[in-house]
C-alpha cells in the first residue's frame, strides 16, 4: 500500500513534465499580443518592441519553454503581467474560495445524490423513482449558468434574502454551491440507482435477506456498499470538473476564486498566470484519481496494489 | 412419528407477467419432521427452488406471490404473518442455503463480520460473544484455522469452503429447518461427498430438519429419509426413500429412475424421458406430464389427477392409480404414444 502510494506519486512528475509542453504551446497559440496589452493602448511600435524584450517575449519558443522550465523547478511560477505580482501569490489567494466552495457543492451533491439513487433503486417505477430520475435528468439538462441567474433573480434580487454575488457571509455560499453541485447530484442519483438496481439483484442480497436482516440493513449496509464502488469513480471524476469547471459559475456569482482567475487572466494574455493555473488543474486531477484509486481498495477488498 | 416442524399444505405460487399468470407452484403439500431430510426432486422448472424461496417468503425480488395455501411452521402459518414476524423467523428458524457459494457471500465484507450478524441479531449476542460463536461454527464445518477465516474476504475462499462458510451461517442460530437449495451442484463430485457428510453430520447432532433441494437422485439416496417428486409446478409423487427406489408409482419418477445409468449395464444411449418440461404459462390441461408419458389416456388429456395415497405413506397424482371410471382394459388399451 504504502509503496504503491510512492510509485504513484513519483509518476507524477512525468506526467506534469508532459502536461507542462502542451499547456506553454496551447497557451503561446492563442492569439493576442501580451506586449501589446502590457505596454497599453497608447504605446509606440517601440515601446511594445522594449516591452517584448523585457518579458522575454521575443526569443524563440523553445528558449522561452526553457527557461520557464528552469524557473519552475525552482519554485518560481513567474510574474503576472497583469499586476506584476508573483503568479504564486495570486493563486494562492484564489485557491481556498474554490476549493471550499467545490467541497461544498461535492457534499451537498453527492449526500443528496445518493439518498435520490437509494430511494428511486429500491422504490423502482413507483412515484418515488419517477419523481426521483425526473429530478436527475432537470438537473442534468438545465444549463447552470441560467441556473445560477435564475437563482439570482429569485432569491438576491426578487426575495432579497441572499447575496448575488462575492464571497463574504456563509449565505454568499448558498447560491453558487447549489448551482454547481446540481449537475453532480443529478449524475451521482442516476449512476446509484443503476449500480444498487444491479446489486441488489445478486446472491448475497438473498443471502443477507434469508439471514432475517431487515430491508435497510441488506440495502444501506450490503447493498450500497457495493454499488458505491463504480459511484465513487465517477464521483471523483466530478470532483475535477467542479474544480476546474467552475469557472462558468464563478463568472456568474463573482466569486473571487480560481475560475474567475482563468477568465481574467486569459482574457488579458497572461501567460505565466495561465500556464500555473493549467498546471495546477492537472494537479489536482491527478491526484484526486490517487484518492479515488485508494479509495477502491478500501471498498473493494478484491483490489491488492503492487 | 413426530409432529411435523413445517407444513405446507397445497401450496400455490404464482408469477405475474406481462403475458398473464404463470403458476410456477400449484398445490404442493407436504411435511418434514425434526431430524428428518426430505428432498425436493424435480428437473430445472419444476417448481422446487420457488417452493423454498416461498417458504422463506424471499419472492419479493420475483414478480412472485403466494396465491394461495399453508406453510405452517410450528403451527404457525407464515404466508399470513407479518414481515416482521417473519424476519424473525428467516435465518433463525429456519435457514436456508443456496446453490452459488461463489456468489451468495457479500465480497466486501469478511467472513467474521457475515457470519456474525445472525448471530447478534437473532440470538443477541455481543459482538465478542458472536465471534466466539462464529470460530466455534466454522470449527463444525471442517475449517482449519477458524479464526485466521473470520479475517478474510470470500474471495481468498474456494468454493467448498465459501460453501462451508454458508452451512456455518445458516446453522448458526441452530434453526430448527435447513433449507438447502442444490447445496452442491456447483461443486466439485469430491467436494460434494464431503459437503453432504457434513450436512449429514450437523443437522444430526441437532436434530435439525433438511429440506433438500436437488435433481440430483444420487444425492437423495444418499441424504434422504423421504422424498417429494415435483414435476410442472405440482407434488406427483411422495414417499420414504426406499418405496421411491424400489417401486415408483409415477411414470414421471419411472422416467427419472430409468434415467440414471447403471454400472455394468451397456446401454449405447442414455435413457431420457423425451420432450421437455412444459413451459408454465403453456401448461397442458389434464395432467402436466401427459405429453411425455408413455402410459397417457384419454382422461390424462382431460382432468388433472387428484394428489392421493394410494398405499400407506405413498402419495401419487396420476390417473393410473385412481380408480377411474372405466373398465380395467380399455385403461390398458387406450395407452398412447
Amino acid at each position: 500500500m504504502f509503496r504503491f502510494i510512492i510509485k504513484r506519486i513519483l509518476e507524477i512528475i512525468p506526467i506534469l513534465f508532459l502536461v507542462s509542453i502542451f499547456i506553454f504551446m496551447f497557451v503561446h497559440m492563442i492569439p493576442g499580443d501580451p506586449a501589446r496589452l502590457v505596454a497599453g493602448v497608447d504605446a509606440t511600435l517601440a515601446d511594445v518592441e522594449l516591452v517584448r524584450e523585457e518579458l522575454g517575449l521575443d526569443k524563440p519558443i523553445v528558449e522561452q519553454y526553457f527557461t520557464y522550465m528552469k524557473n519552475l523547478v525552482q519554485g518560481d511560477l513567474g510574474k503576472s503581467l497583469k499586476t506584476g505580482r508573483a503568479v504564486s501569490e495570486e493563486i494562492g489567494a484564489r485557491f481556498m474560495p474554490t476549493f471550499w466552495l467545490t467541497v461544498w457543492s461535492m457534499a451537498w451533491a453527492v449526500i443528496i445524490g445518493l439518498l435520490i439513487g437509494v430511494v428511486s433503486a429500491t422504490k423502482r417505477n413507483k412515484w418515488q423513482d419517477y419523481f426521483g430520475m425526473f429530478g436527475a435528468v432537470s438537473g442534468l439538462s438545465l444549463p447552470s449558468f441560467w441556473l445560477g441567474l435564475m437563482l439570482i433573480q429569485l432569491f438576491a434580487v426578487k426575495l432579497g434574502w441572499l447575496p448575488t454575488g462575492g464571497m463574504e457571509t456563509w449565505k454568499s455560499f448558498i447560491l453558487p454551491a447549489f448551482t454547481l453541485g446540481t449537475g453532480v447530484a443529478a449524475v451521482v442519483a442516476r449512476f446509484t440507482r443503476s449500480s444498487l438496481m444491479d446489486v441488489l439483484k445478486e446472491d448475497y442480497i438473498r443471502t443477507g435477506r434469508s439471514k432475517g436482516l431487515s430491508e435497510r440493513k441488506v440495502t444501506w449496509g450490503h447493498g450500497l456498499r457495493n454499488a458505491m464502488i463504480p459511484v465513487v469513480t465517477m464521483t471523483g471524476l466530478q470532483f475535477g470538473f467542479l474544480l476546474g469547471g467552475s469557472v462558468v459559475i464563478e463568472t456568474v456569482f463573482s466569486w473571487p476564486g480560481l475560475g474567475k482567475l482563468l477568465i481574467d487572466s486569459v482574457a488579458y494574455r497572461d501567460y505565466p498566470v495561465i500556464q500555473a493555473e493549467m498546471l495546477i488543474f492537472a494537479l489536482e486531477f491527478i491526484v484526486i484519481n490517487l484518492i479515488v484509486d485508494l479509495l477502491y481498495g478500501i471498498l473493494n477488498p478484491q483490489i491488492r496494489y503492487e | 412419528m413426530d409432529q411435523p416442524v413445517l407444513k405446507v399444505n397445497n401450496l400455490q405460487t404464482y408469477f405475474t407477467s406481462d403475458a398473464g399468470v404463470v403458476k410456477a407452484v400449484d398445490g404442493v403439500s407436504f411435511e418434514v419432521s425434526k431430524g428428518e431430510t426430505l428432498g425436493i426432486v424435480g428437473e430445472s422448472g419444476s417448481g422446487k427452488s420457488v417452493t423454498s424461496l416461498s417458504i422463506m417468503r424471499l419472492l419479493k425480488d420475483t414478480p412472485g406471490r403466494i396465491a394461495d395455501g399453508e406453510i405452517l411452521y410450528e403451527g404457525r402459518d407464515l404466508v399470513k404473518i407479518s414481515e416482521n414476524d417473519m424476519r424473525k423467523i428467516r435465518g433463525n428458524d429456519i435457514a436456508m442455503i443456496f446453490q452459488e457459494p461463489m456468489t451468495s457471500l457479500n465480497p466486501v465484507f469478511k467472513i467474521g463480520r457475515q457470519l456474525e450478524e445472525a448471530i447478534i441479531l437473532h440470538l443477541k449476542f455481543s459482538k465478542k460473544e458472536a465471534r466466539e460463536r462464529s470460530i466455534e461454527m466454522l470449527t463444525s464445518v471442517g475449517i482449519s484455522r477458524p479464526e485466521k477465516i473470520v479475517h478474510e474476504f470470500p474471495h481468498q475462499l474456494s468454493g467448498g469452503m465459501r460453501q462451508r462458510v454458508m452451512i456455518a451461517m445458516a446453522m448458526a442460530c441452530n434453526p430448527k429447518v435447513l433449507i438447502a437449495d442444490e447445496p452442491t451442484t456447483a461443486l466439485d463430485v469430491t467436494i460434494q461427498a464431503q459437503i453432504l457428510d457434513l450436512m449429514r453430520n450437523l443437522t444430526k447432532t441437532t436434530d435439525t430438519a433438511i429440506l433438500l433441494i436437488t435433481h440430483d437422485l444420487g444425492v437423495v439416496a444418499e441424504m434422504c429419509d423421504r422424498v417429494v417428486v415435483m414435476y410442472g409446478g405440482r407434488a406427483v409423487e411422495e414417499s420414504d426413500v426406499l418405496s421411491i427406489f424400489a417401486n415408483p408409482k409415477h411414470p414421471y419418477t419411472q422416467g427419472l429412475l430409468a434415467s440414471i445409468p447403471k454400472i455394468g449395464e451397456r446401454l449405447d444411449r442414455l435413457q431420457s424421458i423425451p420432450g421437455n418440461v412444459p413451459i408454465p404459462s403453456r401448461m397442458p390441461e389434464g395432467c402436466k406430464f401427459a405429453p411425455r408419458c408413455p402410459h397417457a389416456m384419454d382422461i390424462c388429456w382431460e382432468k388433472e389427477p387428484e394428489y392421493k395415497e394410494v398405499i400407506t405413506n405413498h402419495s401419487v397424482r396420476c390417473w393410473l392409480h385412481e380408480e377411474v371410471p372405466q373398465d380395467e382394459s380399455e385403461l390398458v388399451g387406450s395407452t398412447q404414444h
